[in-house]
């Protein structure tokens, strides 16, 4: 079971460890500033205040999808890391080279986009990465396929290191996920939710990038050898799987934060229970198969395939709501919190997570989606629940990890306005999207016509607010981390409720 | 009812009734609570739960025997049986709609595909709101039903992102009256022009549908990307040969006054009569300040097959 200590002794780091994860979060932090500067860019363009050529608007579509989803799952995986090591062994090793693998393919990426011109973005679908008509070349495809070859390899290492570990201590993944209570038997409410979540996307996003494996080698076969051609249908069907488990991975992996972190502040037991042994089942099975919803347009697909996709996106906001949030609403109930930044952020990413996957599953809708597809609500809600839910999420753990270095949870003056700067800048710039979805605003265009440009317009002062309290949130964290740990026992054995840096103690 | 005004409304509703829970947990959440208070508050909230599940249960099997239960897509295997049929290709950047004219009132059927890269056929209403989609995939053929229930101009627009033109990827698609199709004015424009008064008309709409996606409207190019027509050497040419030939069969790679042009200009011959392109290499050498011969039906003829 999750401690209800604030900053229990074994989740100290030392040496090796700590700059470890260290790079993982200032990288992150850096990384999710640029790709929101190059957000505010684009918006701002399509508002028509800037003049960024189609050339280039592509370029930076294509980097800014990449780069958002690749940073997303680089902080969550450190969310997993930092928790799941407290309870099996975990390589430094596989999480270093994880890190070094993500930036060399992150190196690849920006050259094949800034050096090469590539401009087919993070979907790369089937044959368009040959299609550059002059704007890029094949071989700046291969590469922006290398570096999503040398992050999957980083990821299946980290993977597979923390699969053996879990293996060594439960004895196979179903007993990590508690399947041996789905049916019956006494729940050990101790059992680690960390644990199953992470054997859930170890399972789920391992797959996923298996399929990417496969379908980077088939591309990269077709670029050297165009004699090889091959199903745009197949290529395209791959593509989404891999990139929906790998990105959902970024979500679920950052929810452990809200199941180690949220028993802390609110100083309540958050037992594991049967029922939350199902949800994990439940949501492991759907990751895995829910991809289809990418594809309701895909006449061609088969149509148990896309009914499939549809019932599955409905059913998949069940564990999210009755599971998930449901269990952090009753540990909250009456718990006398003093908030301070991470349980403040914790529970907006639960609210993120919610009502942008409310706007995905109504998507997800065929004959919603026959009039909703490719426009800018999809944008809309996957911003609702990335932007809202997972960064808030990856940023709460971070404020929990300073509040360490602190001596108390974080919640300075700056820290309370920047907060709602954030959070009412991300309404608007969400809001926007989805206005401008249901307006039938096309998503993914360099130029719009005048009738769109008043929601870009919103959208982009929705951006520049977004953009200024993460300036601040990137700061104060980076300033945080860079901080000397405090010794050894100072802090780590305080009571969740009582004395001393705990969230009673502070204000 | 506009389908898009409904979805908006629900997802406003739902979020409103979500923030105003997440309210309600953080007015909760600030009140101390003993132990007694907690175990009957944790118990009341697992009956809750339980009542959560069933109320989203019923959601979810209600909510997907209505959408579901006529199913929106088309068999793709086998006859329609539509009265009307509408062949769409897409390619880089460009839609080939034949016929481009259909009747209200009946259903028409889209055999939708694409010659090259991934395109999205989205039909938007003179409203501005898509009515219907699918994709245009290289390799297969989609087919979408869809009845138009008001005459108008509607506008087709690639919705999959193909590359730089992308966003002008556009065709107009003309629904009349019933009636009005009967007399014969359905027509597809591309015989219903080159039948029309002028050479000159028939390039200007050519030539918007076709070229000003790379060459822009006034034939100024794009820097580094598409060359510009207006004063190109090429198009000012006495002699026509190279301009009709570059635009029967493609070009790429070409070095215009010191600039390279990397870009691969697709050929038209496939998709355009002799008429069409006559009148669209007319348009361009005498449009923009260029001031050159103009050329004959014949020429392209002769150059078609050479």
């Amino acid at each position: 079971m999750a401690s209800t200590t604030l900053y229990p002794e074994d989740e100290r780091l030392v040496g090796g460890a700590r700059a470890a994860l260290n790079l993982y979060l200032v990288s992150a932090l850096v990384l999710f500033v640029a790709m929101m500067l190059i957000g505010l860019t684009m918006r701002s363009s399509q508002a028509t205040w800037l003049g960024v050529p189609p050339a280039m608007f592509y370029k930076l579509l294509s980097m800014h999808g990449a780069g958002m989803v690749g940073t997303m799952v680089l902080a969550s995986t450190a969310v997993m890391w930092f928790f799941l090591r407290k309870y099996v062994k975990l390589h430094l090793w596989a999480f270093v080279t994880n890190y070094v693998l993500f930036m060399l393919g992150a190196v690849c990426i920006i050259i094949a986009v800034f050096g090469g011109g590539y401009a087919a973005l993070w979907t790369f679908l089937y044959p368009l990465p040959t299609h550059g008509v002059g704007m890029w070349s094949p071989y700046a495809s291969a590469l922006f396929m290398l570096g999503y070859l040398l992050i999957g390899v980083g990821m299946l290492i980290f993977y597979l290191d923390a699969a053996a570990g879990i293996i060594r201590v439960y004895g196979n993944l179903g007993r990590a996920m508690g399947w041996q209570w789905l049916f019956g038997g006494k729940v050990d409410p101790n059992h680690s939710k960390t644990v199953v979540a992470s054997t859930s996307m170890i399972i789920a996003n391992s797959l996923g990038i298996l399929a990417g494996a496969v379908v980077l080698v088939m591309s990269l076969v077709n670029i050297f050898y165009p004699q090889v051609a091959l199903d745009a249908l197949f290529t395209k069907t791959l593509i989404y799987w891999f990139g929906h488990m790998y990105i959902n991975s970024a979500i679920y992996m950052g929810v452990i934060a809200i199941y180690e972190l949220l028993s802390r502040y609110t100083g309540k037991p958050y037992p594991l229970s049967r029922v939350f042994v199902w949800g994990w089942a439940a949501t492991t099975a759907f990751v895995i198969t829910v991809f289809p919803h990418h594809l309701l347009m895909d006449y061609a697909e088969p149509h148990w395939f896309l009914v499939m996709g549809q019932i599955v996106s409905w059913t998949s906001g069940f564990p999210v709501v009755v599971v998930t949030a449901w269990g952090a609403f009753t540990n909250l109930y009456r718990a006398n919190m003093r908030w301070s930044m991470p349980p403040r952020l914790l529970l907006l990413s639960l609210f993120g997570w919610i009502a942008g996957g409310f706007g995905a599953v109504l998507d997800s809708t065929i004959r919603i989606n026959r009039v909703m597809h490719n426009t800018q609500w999809v944008p809309g809600h996957f911003h609702f629940y990335l932007l809202l839910g997972v960064l808030a999420m990856v940023l709460a753990f971070m404020y929990h990890l300073i509040g360490e270095r602190e001596h108390a949870p974080p919640n300075s003056s700056a820290d309370r306005v920047g907060f709602p700067i954030y959070v009412g800048g991300a309404l608007v710039f969400l809001l926007a999207f989805l206005d401008a979805g249901h307006l039938s605003v096309p998503r993914r265009m360099a130029e719009h016509l005048q009738a769109w440009t008043f929601t870009d317009k919103i959208g982009s002062i929705g951006a520049i607010l977004v953009v200024l309290a993460m300036l601040y949130f990137a700061v104060r964290i980076t300033v945080g981390l860079l901080k000397a740990p405090p010794p050894a026992t100072a802090g780590a054995q305080v009571p969740g409720r009582s004395g001393v840096g705990t969230p009673d103690a502070t204000g | 009812m506009v389908l898009q005004n409904v979805v908006w409304t629900i997802w406003l509703v739902g979020a409103a009734i979500i923030a105003l829970g997440f309210i309600f947990v953080i007015v909760q959440a600030g009140k101390p609570a003993d132990d007694e208070e907690t175990r009957r508050a944790t118990h009341t909230s697992h009956v809750l739960q339980a009542w959560a599940f069933v109320v989203l249960f019923i959601a979810f099997v209600v909510g997907s025997w209505a959408t579901l239960r006529n199913f929106p897509i088309p068999p793709q295997s086998g006859t329609l049986d539509a009265q009307q049929v509408v062949d769409v290709v897409g390619r880089q950047w460009s839609w080939q709609i034949k016929p481009d004219t259909v009747q209200a009132g009946s259903v028409v059927e889209f055999r939708v595909t694409s010659d090259d890269v991934n395109h999205g056929f989205a039909v938007y209403a003179p409203d501005g709101r898509i009515v219907t989609q699918t994709q245009a995939m290289p390799g297969y053929t989609n087919k979408l039903l869809y009845a138009f229930d008001k005459p108008g101009t509607y506008k087709v627009q690639c919705l999959e992102y193909c590359g730089l033109a992308h966003a002008a990827m556009t065709h107009d698609l003309k629904v009349v009256a019933a009636g009005e199709a009967a007399t014969g004015t359905a027509a597809t424009p591309a015989v219903a022009i080159a039948a029309g008064p002028t050479g000159a008309e028939l390039g200007a709409k050519v030539y918007s549908e076709k070229c000003a996606v790379c060459h822009q409207a006034r034939g100024e190019g794009m820097p580094k990307v598409f060359p510009p027509l207006a004063g190109d050497p090429v198009v000012m040419a006495a002699d026509a040969t190279e301009h009709i030939t570059i635009v029967l069969h493609g070009t790429h790679g070409r070095v215009i006054n010191g600039t390279t042009y990397p870009a691969q200009m697709p050929g038209w011959a496939s998709q355009l009569t002799d008429e069409e392109i006559a009148a669209v290499i007319n348009h361009e050498r005498t449009n923009w300040g260029n001031h050159a011969p103009a050329v004959t039906v014949e020429d392209v003829a002769k150059l078609r097959n050479p």
